[in-house]
């Protein structure tokens, strides 16, 4: 299992005066699950963008269990990412896009259809992404994801847009992946119930430029489901509690607690 | 190119009403400037059974195929570097803007001259009229590749052999039958001018030889003969790689 610590001092795109991120600072601890919670704009995609190697083009440094990012992939940290839209290549088949991802061996094309049978996509196997619907090309998203044994898992509002139940099943199917392979989650939503029913742990962002204004541990007993009256109680505890968590949080930031006297800066 | 999936038959519809235009044209005017698709069709026999005619086509074939294979793959290396790299592109813009000007006549000339007249200088002015071409269109597609489709392939560490097999070259793909396509056009018309210039076989030596005695069936005989080579690539080559390229599409 590995624990990231990720220190964003200022994420500054270039051509823009704001930075995306500053003074961020998130540590998680070997195998948690973490949801992050923010308003569009708060660098969510930028920090999984950081946290996945993408994007080095920063202030700041991103730990694995004490190492450089860069060298911990160097030796085989395996990373799953599954970005916001699902970025399939269009010119592969549904199973040679998954085999893209895959080590050459003989069990690769077995574990390609396997994962294909886990997120319901056997029969499309042969298909060329533009055939699939926007939820199918998700699923295939997330399979893609999980086809590299993650050590970290790094996903980005994977199931926007995917009718409810087949979001649950997907969110079945990372919990028990989860479960089984610990790897450490860092898990980008809006929806504040699905955060709290997956995470150990949510951590809420500012808006622009992005840095953490509440982290709260989630310690309800699994399995959970969004629509479970534990999920309900806590979201409706927070809500009350920080009235501008998920709406206001842009411009009252500073009102949240936070331990880090460096924010009161803001708004 | 989306018109080739129409009935193979249309393309043909063309070609026979301009053998048909000429064959008229050439009976009314009975003239030995414009011989008639008939004679021209029982020379290209005579210079067929004689064997001079496939003779000098396979050189230039081969001179074709050599320049081709040449522009296509320095031009390609060199528009994916420009396409990709804001600093090389700058320094090299106003040098390929020259290439792309620069008459064939000129390049051919200085080739023979400083090479000899010999065949690597044939290739290489054929070559180098070529690359400039294939370079712009290429740097075209390099610039609109996806990066977001390449970040999966980083984010997953993917092999970067089979990146540029799976993720890079397939957005490339109809850039690059662009440039093919357009690329054996120009390389045809150039390679016989390079043969009359200064080689002593191939059809464009053919043609200057014909053209000195007047003999304008034998002059058509060899062109229809080329143009049937053309045709042929087209069809048995480019179109069919089209379709596999873009069968996702489909």
């Amino acid at each position: 299992m590995i624990g990231v610590d990720v220190q964003v001092r200022r994420k500054v795109y270039r051509g823009s005066e704001t930075p995306a991120l500053s003074d961020f600072r998130l540590a998680i601890e070997p195998g948690q699950f973490v949801a992050l919670v923010g308003p569009s704009g708060a660098g969510k995609s930028t920090l999984l963008n950081i946290v996945g190697g993408l994007d080095t083009q920063m202030d700041g440094a991103v730990l694995v269990n004490g190492h450089p990012l860069s060298i911990a992939i160097e030796s085989g940290l395996a990373i799953g990412h599954m970005f916001q839209e699902p970025r399939l290549m269009p010119w592969l088949t549904v199973v040679e896009n998954l085999r893209l991802v895959l080590s050459e061996n003989d069990e690769a094309d077995r574990r390609a259809m396997d994962l294909l049978d886990r997120v319901g996509l056997t029969e499309f196997a042969q298909a060329y992404p533009r055939q699939l619907s926007g939820g199918m090309s998700r699923r295939l998203s997330l399979a893609r994801a999980f086809a590299v044994d993650p050590d970290m898992l790094l996903m980005d509002e994977p199931f926007v847009s995917v009718d409810a139940p087949t979001a649950t099943r997907l969110r079945g199917f990372l919990t028990d992946l989860w479960v089984q392979k610990q790897p450490t989650v860092l898990f980008v939503t809006h929806d504040l119930r699905e955060a709290l029913a997956l995470a150990d742990r949510v951590v809420f962002m500012s808006g622009r430029p992005g840095r953490v204004v509440l982290d709260q541990p989630v310690v309800l007993p699994r399995p959970r489901d969004p629509e479970d009256a534990s999920v309900t109680a806590l979201r409706g505890q927070l809500l009350s509690r920080h009235p501008d968590l998920l709406s206001g949080l842009e411009t009252h930031a500073t009102i949240v607690t936070n331990p880090d006297p460096s924010t009161e800066a803001s708004a | 190119m989306a018109l080739t999936e129409s009935k193979p038959w249309v393309r043909w519809v063309s070609l026979l009403g301009f053998v048909i235009v000429w064959q008229v044209l050439a009976s009314q005017l009975q003239s030995p400037d414009l011989p008639s698709p008939v004679q021209v069709l029982l020379s290209l026999r005579t210079h067929l059974v004689s064997g001079e005619l496939p003779y000098h086509l396979s050189i230039t074939l081969l001179r074709v195929l050599a320049a081709f294979v040449i522009a296509m793959s320095v031009g390609a290396a060199i528009g994916i570097v420009m396409g990709n790299s804001h600093r090389v592109d700058a320094l090299f813009d106003g040098l390929l803007v020259l290439g792309l000007n620069l008459p064939a006549l000129v390049t051919i000339i200085l080739c023979y001259i400083w090479f000899g007249l010999t065949d690597v200088a044939a290739v290489t002015a054929v070559a180098l009229n070529k690359i400039p071409t294939v370079v712009v269109t290429v740097r075209e597609g390099a610039r609109a590749v996806d990066r977001h489709l390449l970040e999966v392939a980083t984010a997953f560490r993917v092999p970067p052999l089979r990146t540029l097999r799976q993720v890079y070259l397939p957005q490339l793909y109809p850039y690059l039958m662009a440039a093919a396509r357009s690329g054996l056009a120009l390389i045809w018309k150039i390679v016989l001018v390079v043969e009359l210039l200064g080689r002593s076989n191939g059809v464009g030596f053919q043609l200057g030889t014909y053209f000195q005695f007047f003999d304008i069936t034998s002059i058509l005989a060899y062109t229809v003969a080329f143009a049937a080579v053309v045709l042929a690539v087209e069809a048995i080559l480019m179109r069919p790689l089209d379709r596999r390229i873009g069968r996702w599409r489909a």
